[in-house]
Parts: structure tokens; C-alpha cells; sequence
């Protein structure tokens, strides 16, 4: 046990899983061909308070290029999202924002 | 049927035209009104009962493909985190899930009662639910088979047909409000 007040060296794994566990988290919606493209754009402007313009280019993304992008946070924030898209049976998920 | 002849089948009702009696959440917020025939109020409350069946059983071969769509992954690259998503979620889904089946099917049993918009929300989100898994077990996997199901009059499809049709004008009512 150190006796001094000098600095004690840390184990470095520690220091990097804190910086991966801070690290945002994205919420992502996938397309689907069910939703319907009004329904999904009301969910996210429900879910999220988004204006209609925005939740309409989400929307169009998500049809487009297969997915989009609706939100982030860290894990906590990012999970209870994704509960809620699941509520709304979007078909979301969280990934590690790259 | 003329275009002035035409009730949607969900609407946005005003302040002052909502029966005193239906006003659940002390008449305050926006009503909407269901203009549904006895025959679809009775087809809708049967298919929330199988919605519920669903949710509330033991997953089969049958109903696993459906339960993984109302239940998708919510971490697709992390099984550990995944499991513990289902495990935390996995239940409290499936109530929240079950409590808007139950309610919807209460609201849909009082004819002429209006709803507030939190109710309608539980109504969209389980009509919406319905659809899906009926998509879901009608293989629309894809825009290819989601334009054929828009053409196919089977009853299966004309009931996919209908609910979307439902769903879209719940959405609208809501968007309106």
C-alpha cells in the first residue's frame, strides 16, 4: 500500500474501458418495409420533439439509404431510446458512435 | 360514396363537440373520435386478444419470428450487452405492450366515448403492432412484396390493407391536433 501522496500508477485497461464507457453512443433506425414512412415520421417527432422537416429527412433516410441516425447519448440515455423506438416497434438499435 | 359522404375512421374532434361524459382526462387536450362500424370495433378488439396471446406466451416455432419483430435486437454487434438489454427490457416491453392492448380494447368496447390523445397514441401503437406481425406473417420483407401486398385482394392482405389504411388516419388525426 503506497505510503506517500505520490502519484500511484493506474492500470491501464481500467483507464480505457471508463473512456469506452463515456464514449456516445448512436441510436440507429433501419428500414423496414412494413412502417409506414407517416408513422415512422410522427414517432420521431413524438419521441424526440423533432420539427417536421427534420423528422421527415430522418424518415427519408432511413427509407433511402436503409438506415439514419436519430439520436444520442451515452449508454443509459441511448438504451432508454431504443426502449422507446421498441415501444413504437421501429426496429432500432445502439451502436458505438464510430 | 361522394367525397362530402366519407368519415374518416379516426378524427380529431373540437373542444366543444365532445360529449361531457367522454371526457376522460377532465375534457382538457385533444379528443378524438373512432368512427368505426360495430363489425370492425369487434374485428379490432378480436385481433388485440391474439396480439396479447402472442405477447403473453411461451414462443413457438410459429411465433418466434414474430415476437423477434416486435422484440429486434437492440445491440446487433455485443451479445453480452445484448442479453442484458433483453433481460432489463425484455419485460417491461412486453408490459407496456399488454397495458395499451388492454386499454384499447376497454376503449373500443364504449361506443360513442371519445379519446384523449394519450389513448390514441396506445391506439396507433397497437393497431401498428397488429400490422406488423400480419405483415411479418405475410413475408414483407421487402418494397418488392410490400407493392404486391398493396395489390393482392386476398383477405389477409385486404386486412393489411385496412389497417394501414387505420393507422395512416390515426396519424394524420394525431399530426393534426
Amino acid at each position: 500500500m503506497p505510503t506517500t501522496l505520490e502519484p500511484v500508477r493506474v492500470e491501464e485497461p481500467k483507464v480505457d474501458e471508463e473512456l469506452a464507457n463515456d464514449r456516445p453512443w448512436v441510436v440507429i433506425v433501419w428500414n423496414d418495409p412494413i412502417n409506414l414512412m407517416s408513422y415512422v415520421t410522427f414517432v420521431l417527432k413524438k419521441l424526440f420533439g423533432y420539427s417536421d422537416e427534420k423528422a421527415t429527412a430522418m424518415m427519408l433516410d432511413v427509407h433511402h439509404k436503409g438506415k439514419a441516425v436519430v439520436a444520442n447519448g451515452n449508454r443509459e440515455e441511448a438504451e432508454m431510446h431504443v426502449f422507446r423506438l421498441h415501444e413504437h416497434s421501429l426496429w432500432a438499435s445502439m451502436e458505438h458512435d464510430e | 360514396m361522394s367525397e362530402r359522404d366519407f368519415v374518416p375512421p379516426v378524427e380529431h374532434v373540437d373542444n366543444s363537440d365532445v360529449d361531457p361524459l367522454g371526457a376522460f382526462d377532465h375534457g382538457e387536450g385533444a379528443r378524438f373520435r373512432l368512427n368505426f362500424e360495430t363489425e370492425e370495433r369487434e374485428l379490432i378488439v378480436r385481433l388485440l386478444g391474439e396480439m396479447k396471446d402472442l405477447l403473453t406466451s411461451e414462443p413457438n416455432e410459429h411465433t418466434a419470428p414474430l415476437l423477434h419483430r416486435l422484440f429486434p435486437p437492440a445491440f446487433h454487434d455485443d451479445e453480452e450487452k445484448e442479453a442484458e438489454y433483453q433481460r432489463l427490457m425484455r419485460e417491461e416491453l412486453v408490459a407496456s405492450r399488454v397495458a395499451a392492448v388492454d386499454s384499447v380494447s376497454l376503449l373500443l368496447m364504449e361506443e360513442g366515448r371519445t379519446l384523449g390523445e394519450g389513448e390514441t397514441m396506445a391506439f396507433m401503437q397497437s393497431v401498428n403492432a397488429i400490422r406488423l406481425v400480419l405483415g411479418t406473417m405475410l413475408d414483407i420483407t421487402d418494397d418488392e412484396s410490400a407493392e404486391e401486398a398493396d395489390i393482392n385482394d386476398s383477405p389477409e392482405y385486404s386486412l393489411y390493407g385496412y389497417l394501414g389504411w387505420v393507422l395512416e388516419w390515426t396519424v394524420t388525426a394525431l399530426s393534426g391536433s
